[in-house]
């Protein structure tokens, strides 16, 4: 071959290759996006580790989050937490791969980042909500499924720091508090930043002694929106609640004599697998063969329908393989299953000044008020 | 024809050609493919093959250039 022709062959070939070397480089930066993006997904976080996300994921999907991606709660923005969170992700695949993890998996509260920095990005909790009705209507477990209607006014509150008040107050005033065990469910210690930014301090008497300055000092954490707000979105309602709902709702006929009884037989306490919590489901139409057959006959689809809806709350409520039930996780919110705010209110006691030794007050009005009832607007029973 | 065996005459060059294509078609997959959604485990492996793909084809494309030179 010819000096001349092997030169131009070695230059169209240098060519290709530094073409195709700089095009692969702006490839990389599409293909590493795409690979972080889909780490983010929420596909990637659910549908991965199938069995170990299972009962999370599924509780995600029939929450008011469900179009929220997990990673903006548990990650949240900004690179450093984004490196952070893939970097504590390693230990969990090979706990996974090895099957070496908890059933049930717990909260990472630990891990999770100061809610100012997540929730706060779409809520703004110093927007004064004011009182807000809340009505929850409930069955008796009785032929006629007696419906039990329960209004109470949540003192919501919030507001901006100088004003705020009632619940959300706890969100606008410096709020600190010391939890003594990793669920956070002992609290130990409360500061509360006056307005001449002085601390007034309220300790938990039984467990003064786990209580020092030092431990204060280093492990003392501000107050947040998921302290209260603890399972916003991996809310794991008990099967009673969600048959309330779905009679309510009106996806379950209320006029299927001992509807709520047999729901409740079925369902709680959970089955050992969903097939088997399908099979007590579907069992209910042979309670209604036997005992309504008139009932049976005439409201056969009513029947049908209640079985797929009886089927969807099994699914909701019945996690064998990870151990996880309605009441694996504490829920803060309220004092309905867990302490929630009797974990400082009328249990921890003021260290100083004229209220010293008093107990945080802990009356009912403080927070939620029966006024409606009383007024007769909405009737408590139908 | 004629132009494009004269460029791919020897095996380094091969190789990083490959690697190049499967790369171009790997991530034009992954943006038009809905399957690494609903297939998380490939999903991992598909886009994890990038830069896989990368780091073997800028050793390859490096031998390659300097064999030219």
């Amino acid at each position: 071959m010819e000096p001349r022709e092997q030169r131009r062959r070695h230059r169209d070939k240098l060519l290709f290759l530094m073409l195709a070397g700089a095009i692969s480089i702006i490839l990389l930066v599409i293909g590493s996006y795409q690979l972080v993006e889909f780490t983010d997904s929420t596909a990637f976080c659910g549908r991965l580790c199938h069995q170990v996300m299972y009962p999370e994921y599924t509780a995600y999907q029939a929450s008011p989050h469900s179009r929220v991606r997990c990673t903006e709660c548990h990650v949240g923005p900004g690179a450093d937490y984004l490196v952070k969170s893939k970097l504590a992700g390693v230990p969990l695949i090979f706990a996974t791969i090895s099957d070496s993890y908890s059933r049930p998996i717990p909260t990472p509260v630990e891990n999770l980042r100061p809610a100012r920095e997540t929730c706060e990005q779409c809520h703004r909790p110093e927007k004064f909500a004011g009182d807000l009705v809340r009505v929850h209507t409930s069955y008796a477990p009785d032929e006629t499924n007696t419906e039990k209607i329960d209004v109470r006014v949540l003192r919501v509150g919030g507001g901006e720091s100088e004003v705020a008040r009632d619940i959300h107050w706890h969100i606008a005033a410096q709020v600190w508090y010391l939890a003594l065990d990793s669920k956070r469910q002992e609290i130990g210690w409360v500061g509360v930043e006056n307005t001449g930014g002085e601390l007034v301090e309220y300790v938990d008497p039984q467990k003064a002694d786990e209580v020092t300055p030092e431990r204060v000092a280093a492990e003392k954490r501000l107050m947040d929106c998921i302290d209260c707000h603890n399972r916003a979105t991996h809310i794991f309602r008990s099967p009673a609640e969600l048959v309330d709902t779905a009679l309510a709702q009106g996806k379950i006929d209320k006029s299927l004599p001992f509807i709520k009884r047999e729901s409740m037989k079925a369902l709680d306490p959970p089955s050992a697998s969903l097939d088997q919590a399908s099979d007590r489901v579907k069992a209910i139409g042979d309670f209604y063969r036997a005992n309504y057959p008139q009932v049976y006959e005439e409201k056969a689809q009513t029947i049908a329908q209640m079985v797929l809806e009886l089927k969807e709350v099994a699914r909701l409520t019945t996690f064998p393989e990870m151990k996880v039930t309605w009441k694996s996780y504490p829920i803060n919110i309220g004092h309905q299953e867990a302490p929630g705010c009797f974990r400082c209110h009328g249990k921890l006691a003021a260290t100083a000044g004229e209220q010293k030794g008093q107990p945080i007050d802990v009356s009912c009005n403080l927070c939620h008020y029966f006024a409606l009832e009383q007024t007769g607007l909405f009737p408590t029973q139908k | 024809m004629k132009y494009l065996k004269e460029i791919f005459d020897d095996w380094l060059t091969r190789t990083a050609g490959i690697l190049f294509v499967l790369v171009v078609a790997l991530v034009l997959f992954n943006i038009y493919s809905g399957l690494p959604e609903k297939y998380p485990l490939f999903g991992v492996i598909n886009f994890s093959m990038v830069p896989v793909l990368f780091v073997v084809g800028g050793v390859i494309f490096m031998l390659a250039i300097l064999r030219v030179e």
